[in-house]
């Protein structure tokens, strides 16, 4: 199906990162909902950044530090509050300020259908 | 302005407005009506077929430096027809790429421009072997200024500035990576000038308002300007990228250059890739190995002048003349784009 914001091979132009912000998440999501990434992806990491590709729907991501931080931890085991757990501990932090600073990039890659729920090993979204 | 021309002393009609071939006195010859003639441009090798010299002469002016005499194995094949058809369109012209129609137009001023749009759209789906980018690209110093950006950026106006400023001209549509090197090659086709950008062309290139302009289409009038026409230059080729800077037009007279890190000129380079669907994940690879080498950059472009200037002090910081840039002197942005993930 064709898309207003389709690029001529199928892509979609890359949503304006103000416009991201602009929309909040669509569900709150449960406490003990575990992440776990819902694509085959290619991983291109430069720096401490990243380039994600799923070569199945031809769509690319573009993770800055932080957002590649957030996808390492997103392995199918650990919930919202581990992974803040996780990166407070690599960052030495609280969790509250990790949570305010990375609860938005793992709503946006929600978003985007990069990331999806499982429990245990069904995915429900 | 209005000349006519004949073909085997037949009338064909008015020739393009401003098209004067007296001024051609000192060009080669065009080929005979009848014979398809080929040309050799960069890494792009083009076969027109017209028996028009509206059409032919002016498009062997532009590319007579890379006219061939012979055939070659692989061309892009451009065969321009006169066609009569039922109303609406009546008498008018046909662009066929490689024996496929692709533009029915009215108006001889029309041809031109889209005949070269015709190249465009071969190159970017036939080509072979090159990964493909929408960017200008000049070179100095042995290494390539790449200014990706989709249509309407720029690009070619400020490909031409920096051509009479000493730069080098390889493109200002396609940056023509090869996968095996990471360099580029060039396609060193004409210059297409848009109507708002006639005027500051002007101002450096005198000898531009006399060139006809053409029509278009949506994007309105243009100019078809030779690179050798802005400063007279050798073509390189096999040029390993030094910067990369992503133009955009700003309303205000100071330009800007913004360090861009690497992963996100990665993603924005995916954006204006011509072959990305063609070469899927190898394109990850190659463009991810251009952009390690390069230094990045956002371009808010102001006055023409002052860009160059803000790109050419960059360059000059960034890409030292001899050996590779180091990435170490890289500056890194110093606030990272939100909300830290971007989809395409």
């Amino acid at each position: 199906m064709s898309h207003p914001e389709q690029a001529p091979e199928g892509r979609r132009r890359p949503a304006s990162p103000t416009r991201a912000l602009a929309e909040p998440p669509t569900t709150r999501t449960p406490e003990t909902t575990r992440w776990r990434i819902c694509r085959e992806v290619i991983i291109h990491r430069i720096d401490d950044e990243a380039v994600a590709y799923d070569p199945g729907a031809h769509e690319v991501l573009y993770l800055d530090a932080d957002a590649f931080e957030v996808f390492k931890q997103v392995d199918g085991t650990r919930d919202d509050a581990a992974i803040f757990l996780e990166l407070a501990q690599q960052h030495g932090e609280t969790t509250d300020e990790v949570a305010s600073r990375f609860a938005p990039v793992l709503a946006a890659m929600r978003r985007h259908g990069w990331i999806g729920r499982t429990h245990g090993a069904d995915e429900v979204s | 302005m209005s000349t006519a021309s004949t073909i085997g002393g037949r009338d064909v009609g008015p020739a393009l407005d401003g098209y004067n071939p007296a001024r051609r006195a000192s060009c080669p010859a065009a080929p005979g009506p009848e014979s398809p003639t080929y040309y050799r441009i960069g890494a792009v090798t083009v076969c027109l077929h017209s028996a028009d010299a509206r059409f032919r002469e002016p498009f062997h002016h532009l590319y007579q430096r890379h006219y061939i005499g012979g055939p070659t194995l692989s061309a892009v094949h451009i065969r321009v027809d006169r066609v009569i058809r039922a109303r609406p369109l009546g008498r008018g012209f046909r662009i066929c790429v490689d024996g496929e129609e692709r533009f029915l137009l009215r108006k001889p001023q029309a041809v031109l421009p889209h005949v070269e749009w015709a190249i465009n759209a071969a190159v970017a789906a036939t080509l072979p072997r090159y990964h493909q980018l929408h960017a200008g690209v000049v070179a100095r110093d042995g290494f390539a200024l790449v200014l990706p950006a989709q249509p309407q950026c720029g690009k070619s106006t400020l490909t031409a500035r920096l051509i009479s400023r000493g730069w080098s001209y390889l493109s200002d549509e396609f940056a023509l990576i090869d996968p095996d090197t990471l360099r580029l090659d060039p396609y060193p086709k004409a210059l297409c000038i848009k109507e708002g950008s006639f005027e500051i062309v002007d101002a450096f290139c005198p000898t531009a308002g006399a060139l006809p302009s053409y029509e278009k289409s949506w994007k309105g009038r243009v100019r078809l300007i030779d690179p050798q026409a802005l400063r007279p230059h050798r073509t390189p080729w096999g040029v390993p990228v030094g910067m990369i800077a992503f133009p955009r037009y700003v309303a205000r007279p100071a330009p800007a250059l913004h360090p861009l890190s690497r992963a996100r000129a990665l993603f924005q380079l995916l954006d204006v890739c011509f072959t990305f669907g063609r070469y899927r994940a190898a394109t990850l690879d190659v463009l991810g190995g251009v952009v390690e080498r390069a230094a990045c950059f956002q371009l808010e472009s102001g006055e023409i002048d002052a860009t160059c200037d803000v790109l050419e002090a960059a360059w000059r910081a960034h890409v030292p003349a001899s050996g590779r840039p180091d990435p170490a002197d890289l500056t890194r942005p110093e606030e990272p784009v939100r909300p830290g993930v971007e989809a395409a």
